[in-house]
This record gives structure tokens, sequence and C-alpha cells, in this order.
């Protein structure tokens, strides 16, 4: 067969999901073939082939680390072969990994194309590694905010609100690609020491043309509490939890041992000290459509922390799956759980008084050795 | 007073035209004339029963943008 070259493989892939190479070696032979990531060799494997076509190998396994992480990793795989007990390798080609994966359903329907070229590197249009939406209006509640990211080399960018310029940034003559991130708060702070104005809508354009814009949006309810976790991107996300947050723990069974009392010459059943696992019920609030799907994703996160009063705890989250097959779109509360990821076998009230005994302790006057001094 | 949300139209958080302004206004509204325009910026950043009590010594201008979001300026 002729072949115009030895390997075939995606110029830029998804760690998540398949990262595919074919491989020539000719019929009825087998071949070496080695990965580099940032040029330390990662793996080597082998294939062989009865017939005189390519041999597809999935090497996505070897990414597997990079599947919960957004950034870019650059590779090489090159074919091996001995000549005189030396290996020489030949066709070495150059590919990228990016973090995060899509769903299989994305898959299917991209397959005259990709993701890169129809999201993530599509100039006038929402690049953004957010799930909160692929629309060009991406919507984002005030205290849910978070630095948004995306893969800007080879793009001109420039922000704006009302028609005046907020920040521009030139990666145009960048060829390596990088995660670049804009922090929202940071630009809108900016804005507003150089404009005297306080803005919530931003505007994204390319050299060429608008890409989407970015509305900072009232909050319906403040809350001290939120959801931060990983979105399928790889990036961080942030859902606040509106509704009520109840701390139900959860104790671990009693382990009793036996242990030899002198005093009555006998053994006698004694229990060690019970674990518990630290466990809320909350209510995330009303939720439409778009956030139900936000919530879906910070389910299937493997990386979710609980933030109370500005402290962070790693949780577990888990819900009843019968809440996402309402087709309604009007506003919906739903119950998650979340198990914090500490167990423990120790209780003390710091945590739960924190926030009452800062308050007090601005209250009180001077107390002197000579006794307390009327508070008033 | 909050525009209720129509069919799903987005409402921006508050902006405001004039921030040095709104800073005389802050400092008479909390009785402390040290404050400044980070923590004005921090107090209209984050919701609160007292943010929306602040918002209504100014007055407002609704704007619809193509009813896909709606601006709310404070001023």
């Amino acid at each position: 067969m002729a072949i115009a070259t030895n390997i075939l493989i995606s110029q830029r892939s998804l760690a998540g999901n398949p990262v595919i190479a074919q491989l020539y070696a000719g019929a009825n032979a087998s071949k070496r073939y080695r990965v580099y990531r940032n040029n330390s060799l990662l793996y080597e494997g082998l294939i062989y082939s009865l017939t005189d076509t390519y041999t597809r190998v999935d090497i996505s396994g070897l990414f597997s680390d990079q599947k919960i992480n957004a950034g870019v990793t650059h590779c090489k795989i090159v074919l091996v072969t001995s000549i005189n007990q030396n290996d020489v390798e030949s066709d070495a080609t150059d590919f990228t990994v990016y973090g995060g994966g899509i769903s299989k359903l994305l898959q299917r329907s991209l397959i005259s194309t990709d993701i890169f070229v129809e999201k993530l590197k599509k100039a006038n249009n929402n690049f953004f590694l957010t799930t909160r939406t692929s629309d060009r209006i991406i919507v984002i509640p005030e205290d849910e905010l978070m630095p948004l990211s995306f893969y800007g080399a080879g793009m001109k960018l420039t922000v704006k609100a009302d028609g005046l310029l907020a920040l521009v940034n030139d990666y145009s003559t960048e060829t390596d690609e990088t995660l670049k991130t804009w922090d929202f708060a940071t630009i809108r702070s900016s804005y507003m020491e150089s404009r005297n104005q306080f803005v919530s809508v931003f505007d994204i354009f390319t050299d060429t043309s608008y890409s989407c814009s970015v509305v900072i949006t009232q909050a319906e309810r403040s809350t001290d509490f939120f959801l931060k976790f990983r979105n399928s991107w790889g990036a961080w996300d942030k859902i606040g939890i509106r509704g009520d947050v109840d701390y139900a723990p959860v104790f671990s069974e009693v382990t009793k041992t036996n242990k030899w009392d002198e005093s009555v010459n006998s053994f006698i059943t004694t229990q060690k000290r019970k674990e518990l696992t630290n466990t809320l019920m909350a209510t995330t609030g009303y939720k439409n459509s778009d956030e139900r799907l936000l919530l879906l994703d910070m389910l299937f996160s493997s990386e979710v922390i609980f933030i109370a009063y500005g402290n962070e705890y790693t949780v577990n989250v888990t819900t009843d799956s019968s809440i996402f097959t309402s087709t309604k779109t009007d506003p919906q509360m739903l119950n998650l759980k979340l198990e914090l990821k500490d167990t423990d076998e120790f209780y003390n009230p710091i945590l739960m008084d924190k926030a009452y005994k800062e308050v007090v302790t601005a209250d009180l006057k001077n107390i002197n050795a000579n006794g307390a001094t009327i508070i008033t | 007073m909050i525009l209720k949300q129509t069919h799903n139209t987005p409402i921006a958080a508050p902006q405001f035209s004039n921030m040095a302004s709104a800073l005389s206004v802050f400092r008479v509204f909390k009785d402390n004339s040290v404050y400044q325009m980070s923590d004005l910026l921090s107090f209209i950043a984050s919701p609160s029963h007292e943010r929306d009590e602040f918002l209504t010594l100014f007055s407002v201008q609704y704007i619809n943008v193509n009813n896909i979001y709606i601006k709310q300026i404070y001023s």
C-alpha cells in the first residue's frame, strides 16, 4: 500500500477523549513507537500488523492526569527501528493534548470537524472554558464570578464595556498554545479606576469581529455557601447554594475490643472512639435549566470544594438522579448531599463558633485585671 | 426596586456611571468619611440587603439590550 506518512495523529486532542495514533508498520510486521511529553519519554509501545494497513492505537491513557485539569501538553510520537543494535527514531510527529473532555454525544455530532474548530479556537464564538453555556452571551451571577480561561495563542483580543476599551491582549504572534485566564473582577476594578464607572457587561472582540459577551448578573439572594468545582474543560467554576444548608453527620458502626482488667481478672468490652462523616444536606435554591445543567457538570467533577463563610472544604456531592428527568423549564430547587472528605474522631466548636465570636469581640470594651468594666 | 425577570431575561448587576460621586454618598450612608474606593467596590460588588438600601439613594435607568439582558445604571 502506498502511504504518504507512517504516522497519522490529530494535531490537537482532548485528554478525556480518545487520542488516536495510526501507525504503519507494513504487512506481517511489528514496530516500536515512543511517545514524548515535553521532550521527556512518556511511553514506549509495540504494534504488530497482519495486513498492509495502519494500526490504530488509543494513547489517551497516557494523559489521564490531564483529564481533569485545563492546560496544554506538547507531545511527540516517533517510530523506532533497531539498526546495528542502535535505536533509530523516525517520522517524528508533534501533537498537542489539552485538558478536559467532551461527551460522546458531542463527539458523534462533530464527526466531520472537531471541538477546536467549533469552539475552543473559534475566535468569533464563546471560546471560554466554561460549561455554563455555549451561547455567545455568558451570564454569571455576581457572587459566582470566577476567572475565565481560554486557549489564546494566535488571537488578538479586545475587551470593551459600553463601547470603551477595558483590556487588550495580543497573542497573535504566539505559536505554542498555553492556557490564558481573565479575571473579570479585576478587569471591572481596573475599568472603574480608569473610567470612574462600575460596569457589569463586557464585550469581547477579536481583531476582525465580535466574539461574545460576559454579563455579570445580580444575584437573586445573597449566600455564604458555594460549591467550587473543576468543570469538564478542567477549569474552575462556582455555583451558589441559595437554600438551606443543614448539618446531618453520620456516625460509623461501633468498634468494640476486649481489654484485660486486672481488678476483676477478666476481659471487659470497650469501644473505640467512633468516626464521624461530616454530612451536609443542602438545597440549591431555584435554578433555571442552564444552571441545572451546570449542576450536572458539578456532579461529574472529581474535585468539588464546599465554601462556607470563606472557608473551603473538599467534599463528595451526590443527589437523587431523578431530579434531572424533568423536562420542565420552570426554575426548580434541587437537594444535594455533601460529604466532607475528612472523617473525624474528635469534635471542637471552634469552627462552628468562629463567626459569632468575631462579632462579639468587636463589641466588647476593655477588661482589666481589677475586674470587668461594664460592657456597653 | 428589582425588576422581575421576564422570559428568563437576566438582569445585569448594578452599574454606576459616576463612582466618585457614589463614594461621597457611600461615606454618608456608612457615616464614615474614611472609606475609600476599594471599600465601595467591595460593597457594591457583593449582594446584600445593605446594598439594596444603598441603591435606593440613587436614580436608576433600566436599559433592555435586544431582550438579551437588562442593564441597570445607577446615578
